[in-house]
């Protein structure tokens, strides 16, 4: 039963993705503005929150993170065929770890510096909603190239939106931009780089958003209630309906 | 579903998942040395800002360990205190690496002491995994330069930092560990 | 004592979402309501303990240089680890179906979640790289008190949450906005209790 459910609901998407007829460049822009997974879809929160204490920690986690998916994505997407598909969420988990891995290979040997700030977040790349959630809802059903577009989209949309978050919490709260003080120590409020401020610059963000009508999950549909494997938006209506 | 299809995807999943480690290891064979290297410059830097002039480091552990009872404290490894030699091959202080419970995990720190046993210089091992915020404020420089000059015996006017109780008691500890080794170190060498 | 320590520390002075940022993602979007963040908190206390036992078990026997390859395969850690907790909770979820099924009834349908709960992982890591947990006692000390953490922090929100429900919240402030501005909150009060002596 649920199978079958499963298996018309993803017969649905590549339908409805087929008469949108994607293309590379569309799969690009859409991560970055339409469905930008920080801003519009508020997923993968927790690096979101964790490592925006100052613009050069968002740059390194939104890269690291950009890398794993695009190489995840373009791997799933090549073996989408042989995947069986009652094991493919474990197949999509060991993918996105040995990437991972290999990232933090990469970042304990030529940047030694992000990997003392940024520390446990990296490894925990691997729970990054964002990531399953693509491998999920994109890349096991459609070829190399856009899955590869869309990994690049999501992860540079994923970057730019804790970018914004962490110039807003690195300026007020340590006076700096991008490392170089600009204001004096009497006029900072380090509430900002303390872990309130990151909930309370997220929160007025999206009120922004709110008030201005822009699209975000705030004023759409509730997120994907904490359930990352099915964080693809378009699941959420049965989601919800499920819980009720 | 029958049998077989069980077998075929718990085998496919299992071929993946050997390939993926297999590359793995390759990876890391690869990138070993380099980690090492960047691992060992990174120690190389800040024994250098907590024992400026450091060039080489003399194993002393063996000579100077004994009864550390009552210390909450430890060393890190076996090679943890060090003879320090500058460029030219004289003896220029002391560096203790030794780590102390906070209450995120471990604080490793490494202390650097002059020829006397005066505390020359305190650096992390590697950032603590403490609450960002009061806790973290036993990662400031004023904090950590706060130690310099001290020794064993009057350790304790270091204060505190109010609000970061256990971490601050807890790098206490350490230094009053690492201060005890490189009083023994200084006897040992005919110091004072 | 210092379990006790070990407890305190990690349930309310570095709690895993209001100051470590760990599965902020069921934190907001399971909290609707009390009832719900009960289930939700007490399926994360029992797969976290579970999973650390294990992955604390297949750290030190096959991945340190201690182990039985005699071979430092700690990098594999990530990938093991995780892959352990997704079939881990598959399992649990299989077994409360069949063996108990009133547990199954208020914990199943949240046990799915969990697999990506970066808490789980996060603890399983921190576990097997800090040296401070290197007994297995602590280890399960430290597991505890992050979970319960956890779950004290959800069903907090959750209650605030249902109590707010019918204020007159500024309208672009209606939804996710407010709900983050009380785990602001939530996370300033619990700063406080980095000032606790209990050393």
């Amino acid at each position: 039963m649920e199978d079958n459910k499963d298996k018309k609901s993803r017969k649905k998407t590549t339908i409805e993705t087929k008469e949108k007829k994607p293309s590379f460049w569309s799969c690009i822009l859409n991560g970055i503005i339409n469905e930008n997974p920080t801003l519009v879809l508020m997923i993968g929160m927790c690096p979101t929150l964790a490592v925006t204490t100052s613009v050069s920690n968002a740059i390194g986690m939104g890269l690291s993170t950009t890398v794993v998916l695009i190489s995840s994505n373009a791997i799933i997407s090549l073996i989408r065929n042989i995947t069986p598909d009652r094991v493919r969420i474990p197949i999509y988990i060991v993918i996105v770890a040995s990437f991972v891995t290999l990232v933090e290979f990469v970042i304990k040997a030529y940047f030694p510096v992000l990997n003392e700030a940024l520390g446990i977040y990296i490894p925990l790349i691997v729970v990054n909603c964002i990531i399953l959630g693509r491998a999920e809802a994109f890349a096991g059903k459609n070829n190399v190239i856009l899955s590869i577009g869309d990994g690049i989209g999501m992860g540079l949309g994923f970057t730019f939106g804790i970018m914004i978050i962490s110039a807003i919490r690195e300026f007020i709260g340590s006076g700096a931009i991008l490392g170089h003080s600009i204001v004096k120590e009497d006029f900072r409020a380090a509430l900002f780089v303390l872990p309130p401020g990151a909930f309370l610059v997220l929160s007025f963000l999206t009120a922004i958003q709110n008030k201005l009508k822009l699209p975000s999950a705030s004023n759409k549909k509730e997120g994907c209630n904490g359930d990352c494997l099915n964080c693809d938006i378009h699941k959420n209506d049965k989601v919800i309906k499920e819980e009720e | 579903m029958g049998i077989k299809s069980i077998i075929k995807d718990t085998l496919t999943l299992v071929i993946i998942t050997v390939v993926l480690v297999l590359l793995l290891s390759a990876a890391k064979v690869i990138t070993e040395p380099a980690i090492n290297k960047a691992y060992n410059e990174t120690k190389l830097k800040s024994y250098n800002e907590v024992c400026n002039g450091y060039a080489e480091g003399e194993d002393i552990t063996g000579d100077v360990v004994g009864a550390s009872a009552g210390y909450r404290a430890s060393l890190i490894g076996d090679d943890s205190v060090k003879r320090c030699k500058n460029a030219s091959g004289e003896i220029i202080g002391y560096i203790v690496e030794c780590t102390s419970n906070g209450y995120g995990g471990a604080l490793n720190l490494i202390v650097g002491f002059d020829k006397k046993g005066n505390i020359s210089g305190v650096r992390y091992l590697n950032m603590p995994k403490e609450t960002p915020g009061l806790g973290m404020k036993t990662t400031e420089k004023s904090f950590l330069d706060s130690f310099i000059g001290h020794n064993l015996n009057d350790l304790s006017e270091v204060d505190t930092i109010s609000g970061a109780t256990i971490s601050s008691d807890a790098f206490k500890e350490a230094v009053s560990l690492a201060s005890m080794f490189a009083s023994r170190a200084v006897t040992m060498d005919g110091g004072l | 004592m210092e379990l006790l320590v070990t407890i305190i520390s990690a349930s309310l002075i570095s709690n895993v979402v209001l100051s470590r940022f760990l599965g902020i993602c069921p934190f907001l979007g399971v909290s609707n309501s009390v009832s719900t963040a009960k289930g939700m908190g007490v399926a994360v206390i029992f797969v976290i303990l579970i999973s650390t036992a294990v992955t604390f078990g297949i750290n030190n026997m096959f991945l340190e240089a201690s182990g039985i390859f005699g071979l430092d395969l700690t990098y594999l850690q990530t990938i093991v680890f995780i892959l352990v907790i997704a079939g881990l909770v598959q399992f649990l979820e299989m077994f409360l179906k069949k063996c108990i099924p009133s547990l199954y009834k208020s914990l199943g349908i949240y046990l799915p979640l969990i697999t990506t709960n970066c808490a789980v992982l996060g603890v399983a890591l921190t576990v097997s790289q800090d040296s401070t947990f290197s007994k297995f006692v602590t280890a399960m000390a430290y597991a505890f008190g992050t979970s319960a953490g956890f779950c004290i922090a959800i069903i907090l929100l959750a209650s605030i949450r249902e109590k707010i429900e019918n204020n007159d919240i500024p309208e672009s402030f209606k939804g996710k906005p407010i709900v983050l501005v009380v785990a602001c909150l939530m996370a300033i009060a619990f700063t406080g209790f980095s000032n606790l002596n209990i050393g």
